[in-house]
């Protein structure tokens, strides 16, 4: 380093005084933080606008789904309307602000239902006739959006009806009341079409539901006849019940139609003999017992379930046997059929397809009548398949259906009454009447005696019939049927008491007569076919075991109940 | 911006502040109050831009730069004032409130300012505000070497200037 630079470097260094510092430093402190906070507030205000966006996108779609019938089940908004419906619901406590909101609620899934049904009107195979139909299975799935939204529908009535009957003051009671008939009604309206023009599985589904609405409907007329009476005797309560005889009655008529069912069901199997299909109705048969049975215990939600299943039981076996059943075009289409005809309306455009069925079928009728003597019975039942022609003329392909039905019940039954059975060119299909087996359990159904019994089974005070088996070494097949008719007619004669005691409470029976009393009546049952069987290939000897096997069986029992 | 970053641009600041300013003084013909405003302005654009300031460089060069910039942007914004080159050289009525051994500081100091601005500046970032020539080329945006060939030609012009004229 040489002098100048030495000279240089010795250059006073000058220092900045002490306050310029202080507030230098102060100034730069500020705005650091000022800087800090500005990046803060950026950072924030974004923050705060993503949120914002997030929310009103949200809240946009939530709204959406909420509100929009469109968003029904199937689609991925569901469960957010869903959720939504069940905040809503968590907070309305007031028992009438909830009949309210359910009934609301249900009107919402029948708008969906209606969304659906419109779907699927649109789609252009999905009501086509079965025979069009691409898979051969034509039930309804039970996880279908339709099905589902059916059942969560009856529900949420069902909660308000339940609900309603918590309620003790009349002037509440007839408020829910009121929402509960408009929604009942609304039911009743958007339902009777779709049942009618669905497709089979689809419409037994819907038909199903518009008969709940339309039975509810009627108990809530019944109920506002009460709060109205109430309301006059300025009494303070009112008694009324929606919920329990709805479900028994709704149980009840399910078993109904799934023993209109079976019935059908086994028409289709005596077309189609084949082992599996008279395996299938076996089954199906079996599952009814269990449902009659749960019913007589008062079990109803075991006894609806059941019943559930024997309905799509015999669904299933109806597509199945489809083939079979395609091959004879004349028969008809083997849905349950509605027993209410007259509240649905005459099909205004039916398939050219069911209505050739339904023709094939009247025709049927028409040729079992010619089986029968001429008498009065024979014209009265000729009447009939005319009337069933000029309905089926009129588009009314339900009561053809329905009257036809009962036409050759009669013709089955009545020629197997008078031994004419052999005759026929098609015994299986002439069988014996085969009611389902144990269709006596259901209350009404067991006819009351002209003089009810006062004591119990005493074997002196009834007389058996004499029976014919040991009288004749040989006995012909008619001898036979002789015979099991008048055994038939001692074990319902003993039913039937049993029934009416049951009933009076006069008898419980234990568990092991209860179900000697179903085997018996389930053999008794399937005796016809067995008729038919030994008919046709003529060998009367295990149709003579079996009878006497099943009169021990009666006479077995009737001893036991005396016994006891 | 951290609260580290702020303490650590604070204690940037405590290091470098006169530093800055004695390089302001010198820039501005030792106008002390033009210096400080300077200096402030040098570090408030600091701080604004405290965020691009990778901490791993040096800090003194980054803060030179920024001065040095913002004393061109000042300048150029007051072209009525007088340039710095044409600058009447100041210092000498102070001689005589100097002590001795500093008269011949001064003397360069006076000199130094009838050097072009280019030369001054050069000689200012190297002596005064000590730095070293890597970070003056960092500032001037040259190479090392360059620098140092520059500073030596402006320390031979200095020279030149200090030493008196040959009498023929």
């Amino acid at each position: 380093m040489d002098h100048l630079e030495r000279q240089l470097s010795s250059i006073p260094k000058q220092r900045t005084g002490f306050l310029f510092r202080f507030f230098l430093r102060r100034k730069l402190a500020r705005a650091l933080r000022t800087s800090a906070s500005a990046q803060r507030h950026f950072v924030l205000r974004r923050a705060l606008a993503s949120a914002l966006a997030v929310i009103v996108l949200f809240t946009g779609t939530a709204a959406y789904a909420y509100a929009s019938p469109t968003v029904a089940r199937g689609n991925p908004l569901y469960t957010l309307k869903r959720s939504a419906e069940q905040f809503q619901l968590f907070f309305v406590r007031d028992p009438e602000a909830r009949v309210e909101l359910l009934s609301w609620l249900a009107e919402r899934r029948l708008d969906e239902i209606q969304f659906l049904l419109r779907q699927r009107l649109s789609a252009p195979q999905a009501f086509l006739p079965r025979a069009h139909a691409q898979s051969p299975f034509d039930t309804l799935d039970p996880n279908d959006p339709l099905a589902l939204t059916l059942r969560d529908m009856l529900q949420m009535t069902e909660q308000a009806a339940a609900l309603t009957e918590e309620l003790k003051e009349p002037k509440k009671v007839e408020r829910a009341l009121a929402a509960l008939e408009r929604v009942t009604q609304r039911q009743k309206q958007v339902l009777v079409a779709p049942s009618v023009t669905a497709k089979p599985a689809v419409r037994a589904r819907i038909h199903e539901a518009f008969q709940e609405a339309a039975s509810l409907y009627e108990r809530t007329q019944a109920a506002k006849a009460s709060v109205a009476v109430a309301l006059e005797d300025e009494k303070p309560e009112v008694f009324f019940t929606l919920v329990p005889k709805l479900r028994v009655k709704r149980t009840e008529e399910r078993l109904e139609r799934a023993e209109a069912a079976i019935s059908l069901l086994e028409e289709d199997a005596n077309d189609a003999p084949d082992a599996r299909s008279q395996q299938f109705v076996s089954n199906v048969k079996d599952t009814l017992k269990k449902a009659r049975a749960a019913l007589s215990a008062g079990h109803l939600e075991a006894a609806s379930d059941l019943a559930g299943q024997t309905v799509e039981l015999t669904h299933t076996i109806t597509t199945l046997m489809q083939p079979a059943r395609q091959a004879t075009p004349s028969r008809p289409d083997t849905a349950p059929q509605p027993k209410e005809t007259t509240t649905l309306p005459p099909t205004a455009a039916p398939d050219q397809l069911v209505k050739d069925r339904a023709q094939g079928f009247v025709q049927k009728a028409q040729e079992a009548v010619q089986h029968l003597p001429k008498d009065m019975l024979r014209s009265s039942l000729e009447k009939k398949v005319e009337d069933a022609q000029k309905a089926l003329e009129e588009g009314k392909i339900l009561d053809a259906l329905q009257t036809t039905k009962a036409v050759r019940v009669q013709v089955k039954q009545k020629l197997f009454e008078e031994g004419l059975m052999q005759k026929m060119t098609t015994p299986a299909e002439y069988a014996p009447e085969q009611k389902p087996p144990v269709a006596d359990y259901a209350p009404e159904n067991i006819p009351a005696p002209q003089k009810p019994p006062v004591v119990d089974y005493a074997p002196e005070q009834k007389p058996l019939p004499p029976t014919t088996m040991k009288e004749e070494a040989s006995p012909s097949l008619r001898d036979l049927e002789t015979q099991f008719l008048t055994i038939r007619k001692l074990f319902q004669t003993m039913d039937e008491r049993r029934a009416t005691l049951e009933k009076t409470k006069q008898l419980k029976l234990p568990d092991d007569l209860q179900m000697q009393f179903k085997t018996i009546r389930s053999d008794i049952a399937n005796f016809g076919a067995l008729f038919g069987r030994a008919a046709s290939v003529g060998d009367k000897a295990l149709l003579e075991q079996d009878l006497k096997k099943l009169e021990a069986q009666i006479n077995g029992l009737r001893d036991e109940l005396a016994k006891r | 911006m951290t609260p580290r970053d702020h303490k650590a641009f604070l204690k940037y600041y405590e290091q470098s502040v006169n530093r800055v300013f004695t390089f302001f003084y010198y820039r501005t013909g030792r106008d002390r109050a033009l210096a400080e405003d300077l200096t402030s302005e040098t570090f408030l654009k600091a701080v604004t831009h405290f965020d691009s300031f990778d901490q791993s460089r040096n800090f003194a060069a980054w803060i030179f730069t920024i001065a040095r910039r913002h004393m061109i942007d000042y300048f150029r914004a007051r072209k009525t004032v007088v340039p710095l080159d044409e600058a009447e050289p100041i210092g000498t009525p102070s001689f005589e409130k100097e002590v001795a051994h500093k008269m011949d500081v001064e003397r360069v100091l006076g000199h130094l300012d009838s050097l072009s601005e280019g030369d001054r500046e050069l000689i200012l970032l190297r002596y005064v505000t000590d730095l070293e020539p890597q970070e003056m080329a960092e500032i001037l945006d040259k190479k090392p070497g360059a620098v140092r060939v520059a500073l030596h030609r402006a320390l031979n012009a200095l020279r030149d200037a200090c030493s008196p004229p040959e009498t023929a």
